[in-house]
């Protein structure tokens, strides 16, 4: 929380809970068959977007002074459906939130009250090349899946490449929810470093 | 068909599909999913059945996303209970559709006893006890029918599938693209998580 400013516009958003770590300009894809999250997706899709609200058990296990819950607010970009015939989209995500507040919608979905924080990981930083965006993109190039994700990829950008790194890596969720509620971007990287690096 | 399906599984003579089908090779891919946990036969054998159970489950249920529910349902336990299938017993399709038919009445009887009821707490919980239902909504992810079977794999295997299909790297991934051994890998994972644990008791102490 001592790394985040809070904004005050407060605003209300459907929220899905998934072990799903995602910073700012991140990408997944998700596949959605139950009736109650379809209808999540349509009202979403002509709405704001919605939560993802990082969810696990190794979180749960870890939540021993009031933590925040944060989530990642996510736009649709892309629809489609698998072989399977069930709906598949893609969600970026366009800023982090504070959850103030869950309800119920008359959807069966939950609404909750959310705040946007600033994060290191939506700043863009100034064109910098280095050796984590190299190794990143040696990533991309091997792995097809995350590599469509990504059209756009901002290599140059060392902000970018260091959250794309922690999405990646294989790491605990109770971890990786660290970087967005303890650890500052000075932080995070020699984390980063000192596991591609040595 | 959808009918006959339902309520004659075992009687595999009356598929009007079944002189196309390559039984054996069918077969095959059950086996090396029940044997080695095989996605490559995994994937295979979804590409096979999911169109088919989706059309049958289709006309049993008037909603889309519920008839979709069949064919997760029906593909996980698959996945999870291939190691039950026994050749002499029957085809790989009878034994499929049998896992399907039980997922079938097993919705059938839920809907019936949730008719007025769709909305309570019990299916849908409410925040306090958000975080306790975790399990619940890890099927969103990519490749639901596998995901809910990761549990229960060794951790290698563990490792794989949730690289694949998690959108993260496994430490296997990892240790590849570095080009050094997994265990260089895992100990520099130990050791830079344990610096973050000393940053943050400096943070707050």
């Amino acid at each position: 929380m001592k790394q985040l400013t809070t904004k005050q516009t407060s605003i209300e958003l459907p929220i899905f809970p998934l072990p799903v770590f995602l910073l700012p300009e991140g990408v997944t894809k998700l596949r959605i068959f139950e009736p109650r999250y379809l209808k999540m997706v349509s009202v979403a899709s002509s709405g704001q977007g919605f939560v993802i609200w990082l969810n696990d058990n190794s979180i749960k296990a870890d939540v021993n002074d009031g933590t925040m819950l944060w989530g990642s607010w996510v736009e649709i970009i892309n629809f489609d459906q698998g072989d399977d015939g069930v709906l598949e989209i893609d969600v970026k995500c366009k800023s982090l939130v504070v959850i103030n507040s869950v309800m119920k919608s008359r959807d069966s979905f939950n609404v909750a009250k959310v705040s946007d924080i600033t994060h290191w990981s939506q700043k863009h930083a100034d064109n910098v090349s280095s050796e984590l965006a190299t190794s990143l993109e040696h990533v991309f190039a091997e792995n097809d899946n995350l590599n469509e994700l990504y059209p756009k990829k901002s290599l140059g950008d060392s902000h970018w490449v260091l959250a794309r790194w922690l999405e990646i890596l294989p790491i605990e969720l109770n971890v990786k929810s660290g970087f967005v509620v303890n650890y500052n971007f000075q932080e995070a990287k020699r984390f980063v470093e000192s596991v591609i690096f040595d | 068909m959808q009918t006959n399906l339902l309520s004659k599984p075992t009687n595999d003579k009356s598929s009007h599909m079944s002189d196309k089908i390559n039984h054996p090779q069918l077969c095959q891919w059950l086996q090396s999913v029940a044997q080695n946990r095989d996605q490559q036969a995994f994937t295979h054998l979804f590409k096979f059945f999911a169109p088919k159970i989706l059309r049958i489950a289709r006309g049993k249920f008037p909603n889309e996303a519920q008839a979709n529910e069949v064919v997760q349902d029906t593909m996980s336990n698959v996945w999870r209970k291939a190691h039950l299938f026994n050749q002499d017993k029957g085809a790989v399709t009878t034994w499929v559709y049998t896992v399907m038919r039980n997922i079938t009445f097993d919705m059938l009887r839920k809907i019936q006893g949730n008719k007025e009821d769709n909305l309570s707490d019990d299916i849908w919980p409410i925040a306090e006890s958000m975080s306790t239902e975790s399990d619940a909504f890890d099927d969103h992810l990519e490749n639901k029918a596998l995901l809910s079977v990761i549990d229960k794999l060794p951790q290698s295997q563990q490792d794989v599938v949730k690289g694949f299909y998690l959108r993260e790297m496994s430490q296997e991934q990892l240790a590849k693209h570095l080009n050094l051994p997994l265990g260089t890998v895992k100990s520099r994972l130990r050791l830079a998580l344990g610096k973050l644990k000393v940053q943050l008791g400096e943070k707050y102490d």
